[in-house]
């Protein structure tokens, strides 16, 4: 008695390079950020912090995740949550910094 | 009788699901940000209070994690059942690890006084107390979700031996690391806004 998924086509694996270059990928950018925060405590600390974050969540995004693999459906309903939180986040600083 | 499955239902399930969970998490760093733009300077001095050591391993233990659970996904779709096993296995040491940790932190953090409604942390500045109830709330919430993945790992680790996960039945696997690459991202914001911004 076979399911449905006995059918299922099972290709479509990371390779193991791709998965070791950016696990690499990802403790050197930890490595950066946190030399960073170490020689650059000024106000620019934050957005570059947050711009090597955004990097690494990218790799975990698209090749651990395999969002690059996916449909298009999927990368738009992300588009719309980041809009969506860069919206409700940049709407709320309007509010309480010039209130 | 032909069992009815649909993967591709249950992977859309999991992110959307996910997509909730970023606008929850969202909603704190919202909380952060606002208050740091109020109380840069209390949340600088808190902020040097944590170890940058300890957070640091932390984030490599659960990057780390993160690539040996997308490793065992690879593995079970090429029906290597004994290496994904394996990657499985580590993939929820390692989370143990991070709460080890986390719970060694804490307890250094309460050791010093430092938790809500003692009267070393009422007597803080009204910043600090903002960044450390923030930081209980945030790496306890996530810290939470750590704990959760541990269990659905451990879960799907049993289902791989029984036969359940195999190398054309993995929905469970590739949603459990769906799940836990979030739980990544989640850190990889945490990190930085808790322990290195000064």
């Amino acid at each position: 008695m076979l399911s449905m998924k006995e059918k299922k086509d099972t290709s479509g694996t990371t390779g193991h390079g791709t998965l070791i270059v950016t696990w690499l990928a990802l403790l050197f950018l930890t490595g950066l950020t946190v030399w960073i925060a170490g020689v650059n405590t000024d106000r620019h600390g934050v957005a570059i912090n947050i711009i090597v974050a955004s990097m690494k969540a990218g790799l975990v995004l698209f090749v651990f995740m395999r969002l690059k693999y996916e449909s298009l459906f999927f990368r738009l309903i992300l588009l719309l949550i980041v809009v969506t939180l860069t919206a409700i986040m940049a709407l709320t600083f309007l509010d309480v910094l010039y209130r | 009788m032909v069992k009815h499955t649909d993967d591709v239902g249950a992977k859309m399930g999991m992110w959307l699901f996910l997509f909730t969970e970023m606008l929850f998490f969202g909603g704190m760093f919202l909380l952060y940000a606002v208050y740091r733009a109020h109380y840069s300077a209390d949340f600088s001095g808190a902020s040097s209070e944590l170890n940058r050591v300890i957070g640091t391993f932390n984030t490599v233990i659960l990057i780390t994690s993160s690539f040996t659970a997308a490793l065992s996904l690879s593995e079970i779709k090429k029906g290597a059942l004994r290496s994904a096993s394996v990657s499985l296995g580590i993939t929820a040491l390692l989370g143990i690890i991070f709460l080890i940790i986390k719970y060694t932190e804490w307890s250094a953090k309460i050791g010093h006084g430092i938790y809500p409604g003692s009267a070393y942390f009422n007597d803080l500045a009204h910043g600090k107390v903002l960044f450390f109830s923030l930081y209980f709330v945030m790496t306890g919430i996530h810290a939470l979700h750590v704990l959760i993945g541990i269990v659905v790992f451990m879960v799907i680790l049993f289902m791989v031996h029984s036969g359940t996960v195999r190398g054309n039945n993995f929905i469970k696997l590739e949603n459990a690391a769906l799940y836990w690459h979030f739980v990544d991202i989640a850190w990889i914001y945490l990190f930085p806004l808790l322990y290195l911004l000064r």
